[in-house]
């Protein structure tokens, strides 16, 4: 039996990341440079597989806008710089589908519809899946099974009870399990 | 997931850390010799192992390159008070569509006023005789229905190509004219090779290279290097394939990856200098610096920016 997923461990955590954290902090845009070069790529494709290619790269834009804002407030509470940017972008996706569901609720006042979030035709049966959960349950999914983080960073990241994230990844893995019983009937 | 163990629900349990110490232990015992819940621990990683297989072939490295330019002027842009964080799309396709305007607008200029200039080369390849001089010499190979202009000022020799192929083949001694070939999104620079350009409905489509090397900078992208060997193509950022066949089936070029990577960097290198030298108040420095960048990246993602430094409008900044 495996152990529970830690996938990419922080390298070395509070070290070379905190320090361009602070230089960040202190308006280094070299230093921001730094910090996209090293967990951008990460980010992006955790984006990708959250929202979609076609908005991924404006979560990625606007985590690290966040982030230069937020980096003086950046204490180490955060496992790792890694986990603490993980955090904003998951964060962002979430009230990414706040905004979504306000403006599907704004269109139905007027006889229009919103249809569910784009790229959800011509993709893989694994994509449409991840693509039916809700935002909640799909961040927490990609965050432990594909990021590696553990349940207890997870918790962390997003600022919610760690009963809170295994419910959620338990019916997330469900809901998985569920659309492909459906689909391949 | 389909199991009859009355132990299945620890599958997960222990996957996400909920079981500790002893119950831990217990579990890994059992499940050691229960195929059941081996079977169930299989589906849970293969669900893990299908998500880690999404979305990662779309991260390449130009996306990359770009969002970083767009992270950077967004956060300085922000920092020195100015507000275009949302904007940056739109204005870089505006910027893109102005440049294949105005390419377009220069061609035909070029095209009406320019001697020995021409619409079309005749059908299937045209070939001019090189040109007369001490130290560059150009063979041009135009490619069917090829629109391009071709003409000399100063130390520089210059191709505007408005649509088709045009392969060129350069000579040149130390100190020789530089030779250009002008696209309607950029200009690719002949560094003393062989190499053929192809545009397509306003853009560069495909930079080949046989020999020597070239510099393509076009609009919205970080300078790239082409060397021999290799092909740069408007979906892919390089591929390399063997000098005898260009084939676009062949692997990615790290080589000319890098070598797009280390100009992107020098860019960076030059935009944050400028800022640097503007906070300080060191104006002067700052739009020679300003000047130096436009120069060296004339498609760089700051460029618009950076002229402005140039020409003395630094103070319309709101620098922190």
């Amino acid at each position: 039996m495996r152990q529970p997923l830690k996938l990419v461990p922080p390298a070395n955590p509070g070290s070379e990341d905190d320090r361009v954290l602070a230089r960040v902090a202190g308006g280094d845009l070299g230093a921001l440079g730094a910090l996209y070069d090293r967990h951008a790529r990460a980010l992006l494709a955790f984006a990708s597989r959250a929202v979609g290619s076609n908005e991924a790269e404006d979560v990625v834009q606007s985590t690290f806008i966040r982030a230069a804002k937020a980096a003086s407030s950046y204490d180490g509470r955060a496992a790792s710089a890694r986990s603490w940017l993980f955090g904003i972008a998951a964060r962002l996706v979430q009230e990414r589908r706040r905004s979504f569901a306000r403006l599907a609720r704004a269109l139905s006042r007027f006889d229009l519809s919103a249809s569910s979030p784009p790229e959800a035709e011509d993709q893989s049966d694994m994509k449409k899946a991840l693509l039916r959960l809700s935002e909640a349950k799909r961040v927490v999914l990609l965050l432990a099974e594909v990021e590696g983080f553990t349940c207890e960073e997870i918790a962390t990241m997003l600022g919610v009870p760690i009963g809170t994230v295994w419910t959620r990844l338990h019916h997330a893995r469900r809901d998985m399990r569920a659309f492909y019983e459906e689909t391949s009937r | 997931m389909t199991t009859t163990c009355h132990r299945s629900w620890e599958v997960e349990a222990a996957r996400d850390g909920r079981l500790t110490g002893e119950a831990r232990a217990s579990f890994d015992a059992h499940a050691a010799g229960c195929p059941s819940c081996r079977g169930a621990a299989n589906g849970l990683e293969s669900l893990a192992n299908g998500l880690r297989g999404l979305g990662s072939a779309e991260v390449d490295d130009v996306s990359l390159r770009r969002l970083r330019g767009r992270v950077l002027e967004a956060v300085d842009a922000e920092q020195t008070g100015r507000v275009e964080v949302r904007a940056h799309r739109a204005r870089s396709s505006a910027r893109i569509a102005a440049l294949v305007g105005a390419a377009a607008v220069v061609a035909v200029v070029a095209f009406f006023s320019l001697p020995g200039s021409k619409a079309a080369a005749p059908a299937l390849v045209a070939y001019e005789r090189p040109a007369a001089s001490a130290e560059t010499r150009v063979e041009v190979e135009a490619g069917a229905g090829a629109r391009y202009t071709r003409t000399v000022s100063g130390d520089v020799e210059r191709f505007d190509l408005v649509d088709g192929t045009l392969r060129l083949r350069v000579v040149r001694a130390a100190g020789g004219r530089r030779v250009l070939v002008k696209v309607p999104d950029g200009e690719i620079e002949d560094v003393g090779t062989t190499f053929e350009v192809v545009v397509r409905d306003g853009h560069t489509e495909r930079v080949g290279v046989d020999e020597g090397r070239v510099v393509a900078r076009l609009a919205a992208l970080a300078p790239v290097t082409v060397e021999a060997g290799s092909v740069w193509t408007r979906s892919v950022v390089a591929i390399a394939v063997p000098p005898s066949a260009a084939d676009a089936s062949a692997p990615v070029s790290t080589r000319a990856n890098g070598k797009a990577r280390t100009e992107a960097d020098r860019e960076d290198a030059a935009y944050l200098e400028v800022l640097r030298l503007l906070r300080e108040g060191r104006e002067g420095e700052a739009q020679s610096g300003a000047d130096a960048y436009v120069r060296s990246f004339p498609a760089g993602f700051r460029r618009e920016e950076m002229e402005r430094v140039a020409r003395g409008r630094a103070g319309e900044r709101q620098l922190p």
